[in-house]
């Protein structure tokens, strides 16, 4: 056989299966074929990992675990895929509960095993309630761009839970509300008021940065 | 000096910095941006933040050997379960293998059940038997009550005999 030929087949075949839709896939998945879970892990692992590497703080080996565990949970329960929604709204959500119960059980493992080393920003209050972060923060106009970048991290951390994940899957991942409430199962007003909620709290607390 | 924004219309200039308002509120938006500096402002404010928020944020690259990596593994333990799987169905789709197990079984079952059994009966015999002899005993002293009833009869007869005669020996 032609080796060139052949290649020119495999480059074929790998155009034609992009193309295949993923309700497709999850058909051709569920039929036990070797190859479809191996293109929609293709499609969307490169923004799974994103997300898992917001959640998880930046920690890269954290998030390729969860990546994994997301897409083992997923085609482990493929069967309940009903396609209401499309697979990557499905996937996304096992995603971030994989992700949220990795976080629950860090923050409890933290707890028990390291109860000194508190967290002062992991109050667990909502903006409103926390005391205001100028009152005790140097003045944001001194700090440079990398402690700002380092500030912008801590401030998102600070965030509850779920202000947070609707933050992220917005603004740094470009989810539109309606795919972050089905992704949160919840509703798209939720969705907005967690999202103005810590728009609101980011802007309050990087005003002076802003001025600057 | 900065103007402020309207009140009424922050959650419309949060929706404008995310891209959701529908045509019709984002030309009412449009109209009302042009108009008020302070709205103008404040979007122009949300924008940068977020703008900022995301290049302090970068995710690396997800490498191409890190991604076969996880490809790898997901197939691997998909493999590992339906081998499971069907190890499961082999059973079940062809009953007929299920035949010699099944006897097995059986024959433990009789085993068990048949030494149980003895096991479970065996107090309860001797119980039993206790029951039967103490019964039986019972019996026997009746039928000597029975058989003697004539001679407690006439010991009844001589007491009060006997009594009488005291009576009437003490007057």
């Amino acid at each position: 056989m032609n080796p060139q030929s052949g290649r020119s087949t495999q480059i074929e075949n790998e155009e034609s299966l992009s193309r295949v839709k993923d309700e497709d896939l999850v058909v051709r998945t569920r039929a036990h074929d070797p190859w479809a879970p191996g293109e929609l892990v293709h499609r969307y692992q490169q923004k799974a990992y994103a997300i898992a590497y917001h959640f998880t703080d930046g920690n890269v080996q954290d998030a390729e675990d969860l990546t994994q565990e997301a897409f083992l949970r997923a085609f482990q329960n493929l069967e309940n895929f009903r396609g209401d929604s499309s697979f990557y709204t499905w996937f996304y959500r096992i995603l971030v509960n994989v992700c949220l119960d990795a976080t629950r059980r860090r923050k409890r493992w933290r707890q028990v095993f390291l109860p000194w080393q508190h967290d002062p920003t992991d109050k667990g209050l909502s903006p409103e309630e926390r005391p205001d972060p100028e009152a005790h923060e140097r003045s944001l106009k001194a700090i440079s761009e990398k402690e700002l970048s380092r500030d912008i991290r801590k401030s998102l951390k600070s965030l509850p839970e779920k202000q947070r994940l609707a933050f992220q899957l917005k603004a740094l991942h470009g989810m539109s509300i309606q795919e972050i409430a089905r992704t949160m199962g919840t509703a798209e007003g939720t969705v907005k008021s967690h999202l103005f909620r810590a728009t609101h709290f980011l802007r309050e607390k990087f005003k002076d940065w802003e001025e600057a | 000096m900065n103007m402020k924004a309207c009140p009424d219309r922050y959650d419309t200039i949060l929706l404008a910095a995310y891209g959701e308002l529908d045509p019709e509120q984002r030309r009412d938006w449009e109209e009302h941006r042009t108009a008020c500096p302070g709205c103008r402002d404040e979007y122009q404010a949300v924008l940068s933040l977020l703008g900022r928020i995301k290049e302090s944020m970068p995710v690396p690259e997800l490498s191409e050997k890190t991604a076969r990596s996880i490809l790898w593994s997901v197939k691997q333990e998909l493999g590992k379960e339906r081998e499971k799987a069907s190890w499961w169905k082999q059973w079940l789709v062809r009953p007929g293998r299920l035949v010699p197990a099944l006897a097995t079984a059986c024959l433990v079952l009789i085993t068990f059940g048949w030494f149980g059994m003895n096991l479970i009966q065996s107090p309860d015999t001797d119980q039993d038997s206790l029951g039967t002899i103490a019964e039986n005993q019972a019996v026997v002293k009746d039928l000597e009550v029975i058989k003697n009833i004539e001679f407690l009869e006439d010991l009844d007869t001589l007491q009060e005999l006997e009594t009488v005669l005291d009576r009437n020996e003490s007057i």
